[in-house]
């Protein structure tokens, strides 16, 4: 092979076979950490969204008042900022939490306001007569809720939720900056150990393999879902 | 053990901060400007491209936009800002980052936009090419001004977006607001720069995500 | 106990902030009766039967259901209530999300707390009554609105309302698929069931209505049998009213 130097030189700085042998391991099981870190963090996103959508239907002003301010400042607030403060600053006042504990609950939080949010546009755009239709036929409040209302508000936001939820979960490797033993994390410091810019191209690549299905899935979904209108 | 007041509301360390702050609130709106001006440009023709008919062309395009919705804006990041220097390419950290979000956000943006130009229905192209429009007379007047229309909410949602992420600086230490408020956290002890940054990215942002919430509702209705 | 009228409403107002939509109204349904409610539009003919299942709470009267007064009775038991009579929407309303068969089904194990087996039973023979038991499995996007609008009276009729109540339930549907539902009507009518009509098929109303209701401005303004109203009306209302439909049913 007679490839130019420049060539050669760009694939060994960057696709290096030993550095990729020496760190696959650390890799792999710090994607495993990135998978069960997004994995617990959308289900309970999604979960905590649900549930204040819920009681935001009920109405009550308080509940509403506390809701939206929750929802506006978890999706007004950098996330970085916020897994600063909960790092940094609790323990101040006598709070210890490990990294991941910091970023499972910041992450979980702003998914659970975008989520609420998106349940809740589609519960207002839900007709009227679909709520009349479970309550005249003798059907509760709650129940209507549950079994006409709720099912056509995910339906219609199955999109933006599975857009926002990768959006949300391709932030764990804010872990990084906190010591969250994720893909980015273990990937930088090998890089900055083995002075090989091989690491960096490993993180890309261990993403790639996370994230690219599920973008491709969140495409597909979408296609779907907007035939069906 | 100190109260809450003293740790996260400190109005004496929070008077000294201020002024580092605003060094950084002018960094983080440098970048911004930078980021969403050519974002907003580069995304339009990513998408053009995106859904244009001619598949060499778009398909490269649309896996491009994948590549960049898959990859964390950090890991791109940071892939930019230490990976490139040993291709040869020194870039100061502004530039960095700059190079690094624009690629991840011309991709959500042209998501956007794609979504925009294919709510145009195909009664306007037909009626646009009747009454003797050029292709680019076409698009310039009749279908981009009613994609933009259409997802004006979705345009302003991913702005703010853009400016959460600009945060992100702060890990390359460029110093943005994140990162001077850090700083001062650091040598203070104290994280009340922290909890004024938040409060200035909340003065900056929160009528923009009141102002989504009512225009996805009306358009719900 | 049989002397009682099935639906009896006295002296019922609604009104919408300062607006009087409802003042005073009077009616009885006897058991078996077929009644039909016109009227000009805006004149409080949806509201009244709304109220009947108290979608609207009355502002003050009373509406007595087999005897029972619903408008006094506490929110607790409204869902009970409500189980006695069987609205038909304008819209249809049916739920997009779940099978024709599902859509009969649900309220029944909700409200009635019947198990799957009895309500799965009870929907397939309220889907036959109503010519669609071949359409169990279709999704409610599926069908023709005719067949939606069939479908939402299986779905009220499996709940064994005591009356139905049918709010311009042919105004959405194309012509032609018009009599299909209208011919369901007529068979509940022959099993006995008691209805209140409001409805703009003044040939339906000759035919089938044991009375006719005229409503307009919150008040029943006449009310008899079919041909007294149509064919010798009291009120100059009711005269301009029937001249203006049957003019616009003339035109088309
Ligand atoms: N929720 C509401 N709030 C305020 N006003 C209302 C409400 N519902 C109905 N109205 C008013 O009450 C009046 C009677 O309405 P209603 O729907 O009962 O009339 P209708 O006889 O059924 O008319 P149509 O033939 O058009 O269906 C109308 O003037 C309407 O504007
Ligand atoms: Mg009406």
């Amino acid at each position: 092979m007679n490839a130019p130097a420049g060539f050669q030189r760009f694939v060994e700085v960057f696709f290096d076979g030993a550095i990729i042998d020496r760190y696959l391991p650390d890799l792999l099981s710090a994607m495993v950490t990135t998978l069960w870190l997004g994995a617990i963090i959308i289900v309970t996103g999604v979960a905590v969204g649900l549930v204040l959508a819920c009681l935001r239907s009920l109405q009550v002003w308080w509940l509403t008042v506390s809701i939206v301010m929750f929802a506006d400042i978890l999706r007004a607030l950098p996330p970085l900022v916020l897994i600063l403060i909960f790092y940094f600053g609790l323990p101040g006042l006598g709070v210890m939490m490990s990294g991941p504990l910091v970023l499972f609950i910041v992450l979980a939080a702003v998914l659970a306001a975008f989520c609420e949010e998106i349940f809740w546009a589609g519960l207002t755009a839900l007709p009227r007569g679909q709520w009349e239709a479970g309550r005249a036929t003798g059907m509760s409040f709650a129940q209507t809720l549950i079994s006409v209302a709720l099912p056509q508000a995910v339906r219609m936001g199955v999109p933006s939720l599975v857009n926002r939820s990768l959006a949300i979960t391709k932030m764990t490797a804010l872990g990084s900056v906190i010591g969250v033993k994720e893909v980015l994390a273990v990937s930088s410091s090998a890089q900055a150990m083995s002075g090989s810019a091989t690491p960096l191209t490993m993180a890309a690549a261990a993403y790639l393999a996370i994230f690219l299905p599920a973008v491709i899935f969140a495409r597909w979904l979408e296609r779907r879902f907007s035939w069906k209108v | 053990m100190p109260g809450i007041m003293e740790m996260f509301f400190n109005l004496d360390i929070m008077a000294q901060a201020w002024p580092l702050l605003l060094q950084g609130l002018w960094m983080t709106l440098r970048l911004c400007a930078v980021v969403i001006g050519l974002g907003l440009v580069g995304g339009l023709l990513l998408a053009l491209a995106a859904t244009s008919p001619r598949r060499w062309l778009s398909w490269p395009v649309m896996a491009l936009i994948d590549l960049m919705r898959a990859l964390p804006p950090l890991v791109l990041l940071i892939f930019v800002y230490s990976g490139m220097p040993f291709a040869g390419v020194e870039m100061s950290p502004f530039m960095a980052v700059a190079v690094a979000f624009l690629l991840n956000n011309s991709a959500y943006y042209a998501e956007v936009y794609r979504a925009g130009l294919q709510s145009v229905p195909a009664g306007q192209w037909e009626a646009a090419r009747a009454t003797g429009l050029s292709k680019g007379q076409m698009l310039g007047h009749v279908v981009i001004p009613q994609a933009v229309r259409n997802v004006l909410p979705d345009l302003l949602s991913n702005t703010i977006e853009v400016v959460k992420l600009t945060s992100l600086a702060s890990v390359v230490s460029l110093s943005e607001l994140l990162y001077q408020a850090n700083m001062a956290r650091s040598v203070t002890y104290n994280s009340s720069p922290l909890v004024m940054a938040a409060a200035v990215y909340l003065v900056l942002l929160w009528p923009m995500v009141r102002l989504v919430s009512r225009y996805q509702r009306k358009l719900a209705l | 106990m049989a002397q009682t009228p099935m639906l009896e409403i006295t002296a019922l107002e609604k009104r919408f902030g300062t607006v009087e939509v409802l003042r005073s109204i009077n009616l009885k349904v006897g058991r078996g009766e077929l009644v039909f409610v016109i009227g000009p539009s805006g004149s409080g003919k949806s509201t009244m039967l709304r109220c009947c299942n108290r979608l609207e709470e009355p502002t003050s009267g009373s509406i007595f259901i087999d005897g029972r007064n619903i408008v006094n009775c506490p929110a607790a038991e409204l869902n009970r209530l409500r189980l006695q009579t069987g609205m038909v929407f304008q819209g249809f309303h049916l739920y997009p999300h779940m099978s024709v068969v599902r859509n009969v089904m649900l309220a029944q194990i909700k409200a009635l707390k019947r198990n799957k087996v009895t309500a799965r039973t009870r929907a397939m023979d309220m889907l036959d009554r109503v010519g669609l038991a071949h359409k169990a499995d279709a999704m409610p996007s599926e069908l023709s609105g005719g067949q939606q609008q069939r479908v939402a009276i299986a779905r009220a009729l499996a709940l064994n309302p005591k009356v139905m109540l049918f709010d311009e339930p042919t105004s959405a549907l194309d012509p032609e698929l018009v009599g299909s539902v209208l011919k369901v009507m007529k068979d509940l009518r022959a099993e006995g069931m008691t209805m209140l009509v409001v409805s703009h098929e003044m040939a339906f109303a000759r035919e089938a209505a044991d009375r006719v209701v005229f409503m307009d401005g919150g008040v029943v303004v006449e009310q008899g049998p079919p041909e007294a109203i149509f064919g010798n009306p009291q009120h100059d209302r009711t005269r301009a009213f029937l001249s203006r439909v049957s003019h616009h049913a003339g035109a088309e």
